[in-house]
Order: C-alpha cells, then sequence, then structure tokens
C-alpha cells in the first residue's frame, strides 16, 4: 500500500487521457532542438547559392565561344549582370570584363 | 555590397493558415521568394520532426532527415503538382527517409529512455506540483518500456489527432486494417506497465 490520493486515476487512465499525456509529452520532452529551424533555412540558403552558380555554369556550357576568335558571353545571377569577352590570342584566350 | 533590405509588404500569404498558406507559400517560393521558403520550414519543421521521431529516429538521426527532406522539396520544387499536398508530401518523404536514411545507419535506432533524465531537470517540483511531476514520470517511463512499434503508432496517433493536422491525418495513419486493435493493445500494456510503476516507488 502506498499513500496515493486517487490510485485508481493513477493506474488506469482512459485512452483519450494516455494519448493526451503523450502529447503533451512530446512537445514538452521531445521538441525539435531550438535551432533546427534557422538551420534548415541556412542549408537552404546555401542550396540556393548552389543553383545561382549552377545557372552560371550552364549558360557558359550553352553560351559558349563560337568558332571565330572573339566571343562574348553574357553570366546573369538575379539582378547582377556580367560581361566577359574573350579574345583568341595564338593557343591562349584573353579574358576582359 | 548586400542587399539586405526587402520590400516590407505584407507577404501574400498574410493571414493564412493551414493548406491555404502552405499552397501560397509554395507558389511564392516556386516563384524564387526566400520568404516564403523559410515560412515553409518554420511552419512544418515540427510535423516533419514528429513524424520522424515516431518512426523511430533518434534524435541526431532525426535532425539529419528533417534537413534532407527539406533539401529534397527544395531541389524538386517544381514538381510537386499539388502545393495543397505539400504537408502530405513531407510525411511520405519523411517515412521514407526514415526507414533507410542516406543507407548509413543500418536499422532504425530504437527510442529508448534517453529522454527520461531530462523529466527530472526540466520539471523543477514546487509543492503542489510534486505530484503531478511524480504521475507524469511515471506515464513517460511506461511510454517508453512499451514496445517500439507501439511508441510510433501512438505518437502518430496523437499527431493525427491535432486540429492543425487535421488535413493530414489520412497521410499520417499507420497503414489500415489493425490499426484500432493494436492501438487499443498498445494503450492496454501502458496501462499495465503504468500498474507496475505505480506499484513499485
Amino acid at each position: 500500500m502506498n499513500d496515493l490520493g486517487t490510485p485508481g486515476e493513477m493506474t488506469s487512465p482512459g485512452d483519450e487521457a494516455l494519448l493526451a499525456d503523450i502529447g503533451r509529452f512530446m512537445d514538452e520532452l521531445d521538441p525539435p532542438p531550438g535551432d533546427l529551424v534557422q538551420r534548415v533555412q541556412f542549408a537552404l540558403a546555401l542550396e540556393n547559392l548552389d543553383v545561382e552558380v549552377a545557372r552560371w555554369e550552364r549558360m557558359d556550357a550553352t553560351a559558349g565561344v563560337r568558332g571565330s576568335d572573339t566571343g562574348t558571353i553574357t553570366f546573369t545571377v538575379s539582378d547582377l549582370t556580367v560581361m566577359i569577352n574573350l579574345t583568341k590570342i595564338g593557343k591562349k584566350h584573353r579574358i576582359d570584363g | 555590397m548586400t542587399d539586405v533590405q526587402t520590400t516590407e509588404v505584407d507577404p501574400p500569404w498574410e493571414g493564412l493558415t493551414g493548406a491555404d498558406l502552405h499552397a501560397a507559400c509554395m507558389r511564392a517560393a516556386r516563384a524564387g521568394d526566400r520568404q516564403a521558403m523559410d515560412r515553409l520550414v518554420h511552419e512544418l519543421t515540427p510535423l516533419v520532426w514528429h513524424v520522424a521521431r515516431a518512426n523511430g529516429l533518434d534524435r541526431l538521426t532525426a535532425e539529419d532527415v528533417v534537413q534532407t527532406v527539406w533539401l529534397a522539396l527544395f531541389s524538386q520544387l517544381d514538381k510537386l503538382r499539388d502545393p495543397k499536398a505539400l504537408a502530405a508530401w513531407l510525411i511520405t518523404t519523411t517515412r521514407r527517409e526514415a526507414q533507410h536514411p542516406f543507407g548509413r545507419r543500418a536499422q532504425p535506432v530504437p527510442l529508448t529512455d534517453e529522454l527520461a533524465e531530462s523529466m527530472e531537470s526540466t520539471h523543477p517540483a514546487p509543492e503542489e506540483e510534486a505530484v503531478r511531476a511524480d504521475r507524469d514520470r511515471r506515464v513517460w517511463r511506461a511510454f517508453l518500456r512499451l514496445p517500439h512499434r507501439c511508441q510510433q503508432l501512438l505518437r502518430l496517433t496523437v499527431l493525427a489527432g491535432r486540429a492543425e493536422y487535421q488535413l493530414v491525418a489520412e497521410a499520417l495513419r499507420m497503414p489500415r486494417g489493425s490499426v484500432g486493435p493494436t492501438r487499443g493493445r498498445c494503450l492496454e500494456s501502458m496501462r499495465d506497465l503504468l500498474a507496475q510503476e505505480g506499484g513499485s516507488r
């Protein structure tokens, strides 16, 4: 015997009561780590950067430098545009931008 | 030079909730709006987290899976046809990831007593709360002693019952059929364990 006030309520709570308890524990004892949201947002921001860089590379590949000796390539990323000039000098290319 | 300043106009999803909010944010995110994506992450990370935990992942692995799921969403933002189905997609993807996250875990790490400790520290007990805290401890311990499958089923039951997840309750449910009876048995064993706990200390 012990002197718990309401042993019946204590030892056999109803389904709803138990589920309510579990729900409370999930939030109180097992919440997502406090900085998880920020870390995910940061990871997504980084991923976004990758996409922007990739867009550069793709444009590079498709725009390419055609057979001629000089060419102009334009890179665009968000609101920034970079244009560079390629001039073939012998075996090398000169780059002006 | 960086442009920290963005437009201060209320975003189009302001005032929306639930699936409408998700849909509005998805549309904006597709158009490249980072705030929209951030809002989605803020809104739905708890859901992804609890689903990951309810699938038997330990906290560290659950963190990884949460990140993986969001990155997966980001990489196929355009492919998700129905923005309203976002929450369901997140749940499905999380469960799939939880079953074999990156193939680097042999099998799901079971939920253990890892959290039982925190109960003591997070519940300093001023007089009248002592009884309640004590009862909580017993209930929680009983829960942690359940078979893992029971713990997972009960966690999912709780999530599916939450008002804010009502729309995705279907996606949260365990495969149909044995759920009802199984859940009943799980709760019954929890009561048994609780009765043992009650007498033990």
